[in-house]
């Protein structure tokens, strides 16, 4: 082949449902999410928003180019975007844009470049760089900030970031607060209502494998009394359940993190179990770590271990066959 | 790829999806947004209740918040009819001699006389020591000092009369000139170790202009509520009743509320008037303070007061130092205003005596002298606990400061408590940390 022949996609995938579509379709799905934080935390939210997928995608574009891997357009599929996108999303609204970008860099340097580009990154790289700016700079992401107009023109927290806070005690919320997202929370995950709408959209869409978000919120709810007592050390009970389940952040991970096609089992017995151990894992850690940390380590976990119990599982269902040709099943 | 039809489906089905989820978001924070800010109150009202009873509050957010990093957040408490009743501040304060020390505090001020309502701490052990220091300054102005344990002060404040003054006649004037090209100054007469005289009033740097007592009485100067003349003897006969500038309740805006028909500012009087205290303490009579003015006008001015003809009949010094401000301002190391010295500090300065107000340097610590034992009481020593040292000559009050405020603006002194030193040092330390936020925030003059 010569130097000067075209680099084409292989001409025997024919498919609708190609990566730009795929994360196109995950784009429309998080809007919603957007438009909430837009409305209830204003201007900063949306710089922040914008400004994640423009530095994700730059980030993407450029370090492709100093690698000198890439091909023309690669970064057309939106992954970039998407993952800014969604990183944004899980951030508290009156973070600075030196955290965000450090969130960017991470996510997309070292979670997705690294490993290859885009389709070959092993963890999700919005949660990974949402995680590593939690554990390197915690204070910058304190900026847990009531929503409604008051601050809505505020840009000042872009800079400074947050004078620092507290993670907010969600008991305290009513059913209709908790619904809505009407309390400090992340710019996008804090709205279980529209998180919910995003994920009916994936589904509708055919963009989503629902089995391990399934596995890990029926978990959640069946081992959430666990919880309680290692947490509080209360008695085994649903108290608190329903401020956990649309505050904390899990219908996001749910749906976003756990339904992506990438870093998460493609079959299903292993998706369930990744979603089983994912949803343990929050349920334990939370006793132990900042309720963020605790959320998005354990995606990360079982993003580790996606690959090994897809394998795992392929030979578990071919362990009676005596022949070496592919599973199709 | 998808064709034409299929992506205006999917467009038609993202627009769709924008449009729903932007009905139900405007409309849930419609229905929800009541219980939000009840359930916002609630939560303020069970965190900040204790330090400010109040019936709604609201943060507060500025640039200057990040001035000061030890202040986490602000908020302003309200009444029932809305009208503002103080602040409550959430911080996270240090010692500044040990940066591993921190306490987190709630502190609440009045709105109308910076007075404290209220402190409390995160840890509950640390919340129990408080307590005294809670009962020693409740009621009290911001900022504090500690007092030393051998200066004696009586701990019931209805008029007793400020400690250490001197008989005698005590006199200090403003270095510089208001809009009206008036000098104000003050006279104390001083007997018995309390104030039995004292006159508030101002020349005019144009001799042939009265003063301002009568220039008030005549109609030529005029200021709103009662004349001039008459709201100075009403702050002076208050001065002679309650003993001491500090219980004149200077607000923020430099008015006071507690003398019937003062409505101008008295901040010039209780400047001058705190002077005059120092004077009496330091011995440092009505006559040494005019030769030294005029030794000051005539070391900066290079020929004499009299040949230059700006000493009025009265014998004062009618002249504004305003074109020389570095005779009478102090510098911090960045060259930024700090205070005004006085004219005995100035002259102490010309006589080549460096006070320490006048050069800020880090304060030594304290020598091995038995009258440091006191001091080495505490883990911190030195200035910087606030600790007023005597009342000699050379050792002003001034020459000392307290978490970066001058002594001279300190209000209340408390002594420190023998068992939670290190919980009261912080807890003055928040307390006046969040002077120096309100002073920014409001543009207090001081």
């Amino acid at each position: 082949m010569s130097r000067k022949e075209k680099k084409t996609l292989a001409p025997f995938i024919h498919t609708e449902k190609n990566a730009p579509y795929i994360y196109l379709t995950l784009i429309a799905a998080m809007v919603p999410c957007a438009i909430y934080g837009a409305f209830y935390y204003g201007l900063r939210a949306i710089v922040l928003i914008l400004f994640c997928m423009v530095t994700f995608t730059l980030s993407d574009i450029i370090f492709t180019k100093i690698a000198g891997r890439g091909g023309r357009g690669e970064y057309f599929d939106l992954s970039s975007a998407a993952s800014g996108l969604m990183l944004a999303l899980v951030l508290p609204p009156d973070t600075s844009l030196i955290a965000a970008l450090a969130a960017v860099l991470f996510g997309s340097i070292v979670t997705k470049q690294i490993f290859g580009g885009p389709g070959s990154n092993l963890v999700n790289p919005a949660a990974a760089g949402r995680l590593f700016v939690s554990l390197v700079m915690p204070s910058s992401l304190l900026g847990y900030a009531e929503g409604g107009t008051e601050g809505w023109f505020m840009l000042r927290t872009l800079i400074f970031g947050s004078k620092g806070g507290e993670f907010h005690d969600y008991t305290n919320c009513s059913f209709p607060e908790l619904i809505t997202g009407n309390f400090p929370g992340m710019i996008g995950a804090a709205c279980a209502t529209c998180v919910l709408l995003g994920g009916f959209f994936l589904v509708m869409r055919g963009s989503i494998r629902t089995y391990a978000p399934i596995a890990y919120l029926v978990t959640l709810t069946v081992f959430f009394p666990l919880s309680n007592v290692l947490e509080r050390g209360k008695g085994f009970g649903y108290e608190g359940y329903v401020a956990f389940m649309l505050a904390s952040g899990v219908v996001f991970v749910a749906v976003f993190m756990l339904g992506d096609l990438t870093t998460m089992p493609s079959r299903f017995s292993a998706g369930f179990f990744a979603g089983m151990v994912c949803a343990i894992l929050t349920l334990v850690l939370r006793a132990f770590l900042r309720p963020d940390t605790a959320l998005f380590a354990p995606v990360l976990s079982v993003n580790f271990m996606s690959f090994v119990l897809d394998f795992l599982m392929k030979t578990l269902s071919r362990r009676n066959l005596r022949s070496r040709e592919v599973d199709v099943r | 790829m998808m064709t034409r039809s299929q992506i205006k489906v999917f467009v038609t089905e993202a627009l769709l999806l924008a449009v729903l989820s932007a009905i139900l978001i405007v409309s849930g924070f419609l229905w929800s947004n009541d219980r939000a800010d009840r359930r916002l109150q609630r939560e303020y009202k069970q965190k900040f209740g204790s330090v400010l009873p109040a019936e709604s509050y609201t943060p507060l957010t500025g640039k200057v918040l990040y001035d000061f990093p030890e202040i986490n957040s602000v908020y302003r408490g309200y009444d029932k009819d809305g009208t503002p009743i103080g602040y409550v501040f959430d911080m996270t304060v240090q010692l500044p001699s040990d940066k591993n020390t921190k306490m987190d505090f709630r502190i609440g001020i009045d709105y109308e006389t910076s007075r404290v309502t209220g402190i409390m701490c995160e840890d509950p052990k640390a919340d129990r020591r408080l307590k005294y220091i809670e009962s020693t300054l409740k009621g009290k102005q911001i900022p504090i000092a500690f007092r030393r344990a051998d200066t004696t002060v009586s701990d019931d404040e209805t008029y007793a009369p400020v400690e250490g003054l001197n008989d005698g006649i005590y006199y200090a004037q403003r270095l510089i000139d208001d809009r009206s090209k008036f000098v104000d100054y003050v006279e104390m007469e001083i007997r018995g170790g309390r104030i039995t005289r004292v006159n508030w009033d101002a020349f005019n740097l144009d001799m042939t202009t009265e003063d301002r007592s009568y220039a008030s009485l005549s109609g030529a100067y005029e200021i709103s509520g009662l004349d001039w003349a008459v709201q100075s003897y009403n702050i002076c006969h208050a001065l002679l009743k309650l003993q001491d500038p500090d219980r004149l309740a200077m607000k923020s805006d430099g008015t006071t509320s507690i003398i019937d028909g003062v409505t101008c500012s008295i901040q010039c009087f209780v400047d001058l008037s705190k002077e005059c205290i120092n004077n009496s303490r330091a011995g440092y009579t009505k006559d040494k303070y005019l030769s030294a003015i005029t030794r000051i006008y005539t070391e900066t001015m290079g020929t004499s007061p009299d040949a230059d003809g700006v000493r009025n009949k009265a014998g004062y010094i009618a002249f504004s130092f305003e074109k020389t401000p570095e005779v009478y301002t102090i510098y911090d190391e960045t060259g930024a205003a700090r205070g005004y010295k006085t004219v005995r500090e100035i002259e102490a300065e010309l006589n080549g005596k460096k006070l320490k107000s006048l050069t800020p340097t880090p304060t030594p610590p304290p020598e091995d002298t038995p009258d440091s034992k006191n001091e080495k009481r505490n883990p911190e020593g030195g200035a910087e606990d606030g600790y007023v040292k005597g009342s000699g000559e050379d050792e002003l009050t001034l020459s000392e400061s307290i978490d970066d405020l001058p002594m001279s603006e300190v209000v209340t002194y408390i002594y420190p408590p023998s068992d939670s030193y290190t919980e009261a040092r912080l807890a003055i330390r928040a307390f006046n940390t969040g002077y120096k936020f309100l002073k920014a925030y409001l543009n207090w003059r001081v």
